[in-house]
C-alpha cells in the first residue's frame, strides 16, 4: 500500500475498528527511561501468507509481555486472522496454518483491534522486528486506521553486540534458540515463536544490566549504532 | 502446563488447580553463576520452579555446592513455609530460566491442593509413595501378570524318572515309589522319549484288568505322549492337559527326554509362598533339593517386590528363608559328622547377619564353639564347615573372596578366643581390624548353640561403647563412603572395568547408612544388628529427632529396594546381579528420590561428624 493510496484510503468504519480509534487516541506515550529490570514492553512475532512485508497478508500474531524481568504467562496474546484468501501452500509448510484453520481465524479487525488493546504504545521487542511492523502497520491501517509505529528493539540486530558475539550477527532465530538451548513451548506458532524471543530478550537483557547498556533507550542508541555500521559495510 | 506435569508434584494436582497456578507464573532468567537467592536476602518473595538450566546449593561463604536442583524442581519450599530467610546461597549454573510464583499465590495454592501440600510438608516420603505406586505397576506388568508365561525349562523340578521298555512293571512301580512321583516316562538308552506310564494308568488299566506285574512296561504304557520343547510355555502344557484330559506332560531338550510337568507343578506355581518355601527348606535332605529351593526363594522375592512389598520386610524374609537354608544344610552336614549341635553356633556376619541380603549374597560366615571340645573339635567343625561353604556355594551364595567362611579355621573359634580377636581390633585399630570389624560386628547367631552367639554380642555391646579411639576411627571409615553429590551429571560415577560410568548403589548408596549406624550403635550400646533396627534405637537412646530418624530410615530403605529392582531385572535377563546403575536409565522420579536419598546419607554422616568431632 503505497502512500497515495493510503491517503486516500476508506478510514474503516466498522464497531471494533471506530472503538479501538477511540481508546488508541486515550493511550499514553511509553516510559522508555529507566532500567532495564523495570522495563515493560511486548515481544512480537507475526506469521505472513508470503516473504513479503508489504503485500502479503497477515495470518497470525502472537505477543507476550516482559515487565520487570519477567514474562508473565497470563498476560500473552494470540490471534490467528480469518482469510478470504488462503495463503499460497509452500508458506503453508513453514509456519504449519494450514488453509482450514486460517479461514476459521478471528475476524481481522477484532484481531488486530485485540492486539492493539493488548500492546498499547509500549515499545516491541522481536527479531528481525522491522519486517513484523511492517505487516502490523498495514494491518492496522486497513482494518481499524490506524498508524502503529512503536519504538523497537530488533534482537537480531543487538544481541551480537550485546553479548560480544560478532560471529552470531547473521543468526537466525533457530540459530540463537540452538545456542541457549531454549526450549519453545511449541513449534513454529506466532505466540511460541514470541515465547523463545523474549526468552533471548531476557539473556540480552540480563547481560545489559549494570553496564553502560542498561536502559532502553541506551539499547536504542546501540541499535542505531549497529545499523550505521551494517549500512557502512554494505 | 504440560512440561510441568511431567514432574512431582504438579502431576497430581488437579487440572483446575495446575491451571490456577500457571495463570499466575512468570518466566524469569539467571544468567550463569548469578545468585537468585542468599541468606542475606530475607524472607523469599517467589518460589521458582526450573525450566531450564540448573541452580546449585553453597554454604555460605564455600564454593563448591553441597546439592544440585535441575528442571521440575522447586525451591525455596522450606524457606517460604517458614517464612525465614533461605539457609543455603543459590547459584545458577548454565543459562538457566525458571518459573516464578509469587509467595502469596503459592501460599494461596497449598490451601486450594491438598497432593501440593502434601509434597511440601513431607516431599520424601510423598516421592517415595508414588515411586512404589509405580515400581507396583511396572513390576506387575512385566512379571507376576502371568506367571503361566513361564518357560516349562522354569518348572522342572528333579531330573526325570524313567525306564526302558522291556523293563517289568512292578520295577517301574518301585522307581515311582522311591522318587515318590506319580508318573514315570519309558524312554530308550538315548533318552527318546516311547512312552508314559501314570498312577493313573495303574489304577484303570492295572488294577481293573488285573494286568501280571511282571508284564513289560512297552505293554502297559501309553505311547507317543505328548510332548512339549522346554521352551514352551506352562499356559501350553495347562492347555494341552485340558485338552487331552491328562495330568502330566513329557518335556524334551532338543528332541531328548529333559522331564515331566505335572498339573501339580502348574498349580502350585499360583501358590509359592513364605510358608511353603520354609517348609520344602526343612523337609530337603540334600543340597540340590535346596538348590531347587532356592531357586524358588528368588521367585519369591520378585513376587514380593513386585506386590509393593517395603523393603525392609522384602530383604528380611529374604535373609530369614536364606538364614533357614544354611541352617537347614548346616544342620545335615554335622548330622553326618555327628557333630552335636550344642557344641557350636554357626554366625552370619555381614549383610546376612543384619538381615539386609539382597539377590547377591556373598557368604560371610563364622563359627563359635564351646572350648571343652578342644582343637578336636575344631577340626572336625572345620571338616564340616567346608562342606557347608560349598553347598551354600551350589546353592547360588558365591564364596566370600576374603576368605571370612565358617570353613576357614582362622574364623571358627571358641567364645574365648573371639574376645581376644575383637579385643585385638578395637584396642590397636588398623586398617584390617576395622574392616574385619566392619563384618564382623554384624554377627548373629543362626544355628546350634545360640547362647554362645548371644554371650559374644552381649559382651561386645557392653564394651564396644567406651572404645572412643576405635569408634573414632570407625566413624571415620565409615565417611569415606561419601554419597555422590546432586543429579546425572554430578553422580560421583564408579570407575569399574566392566560397568563404565555407573553408580554403586552399594558402596554410595546403601553403605554410608550401614556403616554409619554400626558405629552410631556401638556408641550407643545398642545390641541390634539391623540398620533400620539400630537407627531406631540409637533414636530412642539419644532422643534424636523423630521425623530426621524416619528421613533417614526411608532414603536407605529406597536405596535398598532400588538395588533389588535392578538386580532382578539383571537376573531376569540373564545377567549376573550387582549394584551398578546407570543413572540415566533410572525414570526422572527415582532419580530425584535417589537425590533425595543420598542427600540423607550426607545428613546422617554429618550426625557422626558431629558426634566424633570429625
Amino acid at each position: 500500500m503505497g502512500l497515495l493510496s493510503r491517503l486516500f484510503a476508506r478510514v474503516p468504519q466498522s464497531e471494533a475498528a471506530r472503538h479501538a480509534r477511540r481508546m488508541w487516541a486515550q493511550v499514553g506515550a511509553p516510559d522508555l527511561e529507566g532500567r532495564l529490570s523495570r522495563v515493560r514492553c511486548v515481544v512480537i512475532d507475526t506469521e505472513t501468507a508470503g516473504l513479503d512485508p508489504y503485500r502479503d497478508s497477515l495470518i497470525a500474531i502472537g505477543a507476550c509481555r516482559i515487565a520487570a524481568g519477567a514474562i508473565d504467562l497470563a498476560g500473552t496474546f494470540e490471534a490467528l486472522l480469518a482469510q478470504d484468501v488462503p495463503s499460497r501452500t509452500d508458506n503453508v509448510l513453514v509456519h504449519g496454518i494450514g488453509h482450514a484453520a486460517q479461514a476459521a481465524g478471528i475476524v481481522p479487525d477484532a484481531a488486530t483491534a485485540g492486539f492493539l488493546a493488548f500492546a498499547g504504545r509500549e515499545p516491541v521487542v522481536g527479531f528481525h522486528t522491522r519486517f513484523d511492523l511492517v505487516v502490523l502497520d498495514r494491518a492496522l491501517q486497513v482494518h481499524l486506521g490506524i498508524t502503529y509505529r512503536p519504538p523497537y528493539l530488533d534482537l537480531a540486530l543487538i544481541l551480537p553486540a550485546l553479548l560480544d558475539m560478532p560471529r552470531a550477527a547473521g543468526w537466525t532465530l533457530d540459530d540463537w534458540i540452538g545456542h541457549f538451548r531454549l526450549q519453545p513451548p511449541g513449534r513454529h506458532s506466532a505466540l511460541s515463536d514470541a515465547f523463545v524471543t523474549a526468552q533471548l530478550a531476557l539473556i540480552g537483557f540480563a547481560r545489559a544490566e549494570g553496564t553502560a547498556n542498561d536502559g532502553l533507550t541506551r539499547l536504542l542508541a546501540l541499535q542505531k549504532q549497529v545499523l550505521a555500521e551494517r549500512i557502512r559495510q554494505a | 502446563m504440560e512440561s510441568l506435569r511431567a514432574h512431582a508434584p504438579f502431576n497430581r494436582m488437579a487440572s483446575e488447580d495446575l491451571r490456577w497456578m500457571v495463570e499466575r507464573l512468570a518466566l524469569v532468567y539467571f544468567s550463569p553463576d548469578s545468585t537468585p537467592l542468599d541468606p542475606d536476602a530475607g524472607i523469599p518473595a517467589w518460589l521458582y520452579i526450573i525450566r531450564q538450566g540448573a541452580i546449585g546449593g553453597l554454604d555460605p561463604g564455600s564454593a563448591t555446592p553441597r546439592w544440585r536442583l535441575t528442571p521440575g524442581e522447586a525451591f525455596p519450599i522450606g524457606a517460604l513455609l517458614g517464612k525465614r530467610p533461605v539457609t543455603s546461597v543459590y547459584r545458577s549454573e548454565g543459562d538457566t530460566f525458571c518459573w516464578r510464583l509469587s509467595a502469596d499465590d503459592f501460599a494461596l495454592l497449598l490451601e486450594r491442593s491438598a497432593p501440593l501440600r502434601d509434597f511440601c510438608s513431607h516431599r520424601l516420603a510423598s516421592l517415595l509413595a508414588t515411586s512404589r505406586r509405580r515400581m507396583q505397576r511396572e513390576m506387575s506388568e512385566v512379571l507376576i501378570a502371568d506367571p503361566l508365561a513361564q518357560p516349562l525349562s522354569e518348572l522342572l523340578r528333579r531330573a526325570p524318572v524313567s525306564c526302558a521298555a522291556g523293563a517289568p512293571l512292578t520295577e517301574a512301580l518301585a522307581r515311582m515309589r522311591a522318587a515318590r512321583v506319580g508318573s514315570i516316562v519309558v524312554a530308550d538308552a538315548d533318552a527318546t522319549v516311547q512312552g508314559i506310564f501314570t498312577l493313573r494308568d495303574l489304577r484303570d488299566r492295572i488294577a481293573l484288568e488285573a494286568v501280571d506285574p511282571a508284564t513289560p512296561m512297552r505293554h502297559v504304557m501309553t505311547s507317543d505322549p505328548v510332548c512339549l520343547p522346554d521352551a514352551a510355555t506352562a499356559l501350553q502344557a495347562m492347555l494341552q492337559m485340558a485338552e487331552h484330559g491328562f495330568h502330566h506332560v513329557v518335556v524334551t531338550r532338543a528332541g531328548k527326554l529333559a522331564g515331566v510337568v505335572s498339573e501339580g507343578d502348574l498349580f502350585a506355581m499360583r501358590r509359592v509362598g513364605v510358608t511353603s518355601i520354609s517348609e520344602a527348606i526343612r523337609g530337603a535332605e540334600d543340597v540340590q533339593t535346596l538348590d531347587r529351593v532356592a531357586g524358588e526363594l528368588r521367585r519369591l522375592a520378585e513376587a514380593l517386590l513386585a506386590q509393593g512389598v517395603a523393603a525392609e520386610q522384602l530383604t528380611r524374609i529374604v535373609s530369614m528363608l536364606n538364614d533357614l537354608l544354611t541352617a537347614r544344610l548346616v544342620q545335615i552336614e554335622s548330622r553326618a559328622d555327628r557333630i552335636d549341635a550344642s557344641q557350636f553356633c554357626w554366625l552370619a556376619l555381614g549383610s546376612e547377619g543384619r538381615h539386609e541380603q539382597t539377590l547377591v549374597t556373598d557368604q560371610d560366615n563364622a563359627i563359635v564353639f564351646r572350648e571343652e571340645g578342644g582343637e578336636a573339635l575344631r577340626e572336625r567343625l572345620v571338616a564340616m564347615a567346608r562342606r557347608v561353604n560349598l553347598g551354600l556355594a551350589a546353592c547360588g551364595f558365591p564364596l566370600c573372596r576374603g576368605e571370612i567362611m565358617a570353613g576357614n579355621p582362622r574364623w571358627c573359634l571358641t567364645l574365648a578366643e573371639w574376645k581376644a580377636c575383637f579385643e585385638q581390633w578395637m584396642r590397636l585399630p588398623d586398617g584390617e581390624g576395622l574392616l574385619h570389624a566392619s563384618i564382623f560386628f554384624d554377627l548373629r547367631g543362626s544355628w546350634g548353640a545360640l547362647e554362645l552367639a548371644q554371650g559374644l554380642r552381649a559382651w561386645l555391646t557392653a564394651g564396644a561403647a567406651g572404645r572412643g579411639v576405635f569408634l573414632r576411627l570407625m566413624a571415620e571409615n565409615a565417611l569415606r563412603n561419601a554419597p555422590p553429590l546432586g543429579v546425572l551429571r554430578d553422580f560421583t560415577l564408579a570407575r569399574h572395568a566392566d560397568t563404565p560410568d555407573s553408580l554403586d548403589l552399594k558402596a554410595n548408596g546403601v553403605t554410608p547408612f550401614v556403616d554409619a549406624a554400626r558405629v552410631l550403635a556401638l556408641a550407643a550400646g545398642v545390641d541390634a544388628t539391623g540398620t533400620a533396627e539400630r537407627l531406631r534405637a540409637v533414636a530412642q537412646v539419644r532422643r534424636l529427632d523423630e521425623a530426621e530418624v524416619a528421613a533417614w530410615l526411608d532414603a536407605f530403605h529406597f536405596v535398598q529396594v532400588l538395588r533389588l529392582r535392578h538386580q532382578q531385572t539383571q537376573v531376569r535377563a540373564g545377567l549376573a546381579p550387582d549394584s551398578y546403575v546407570q543413572p540415566e536409565q533410572l525414570n526422572a522420579l527415582d532419580r530425584r528420590i535417589l537425590k533425595e536419598a543420598f542427600r540423607q546419607a550426607r545428613k546422617l554422616q554429618e550426625r557422626l561428624r558431629l558426634d566424633f568431632r570429625l
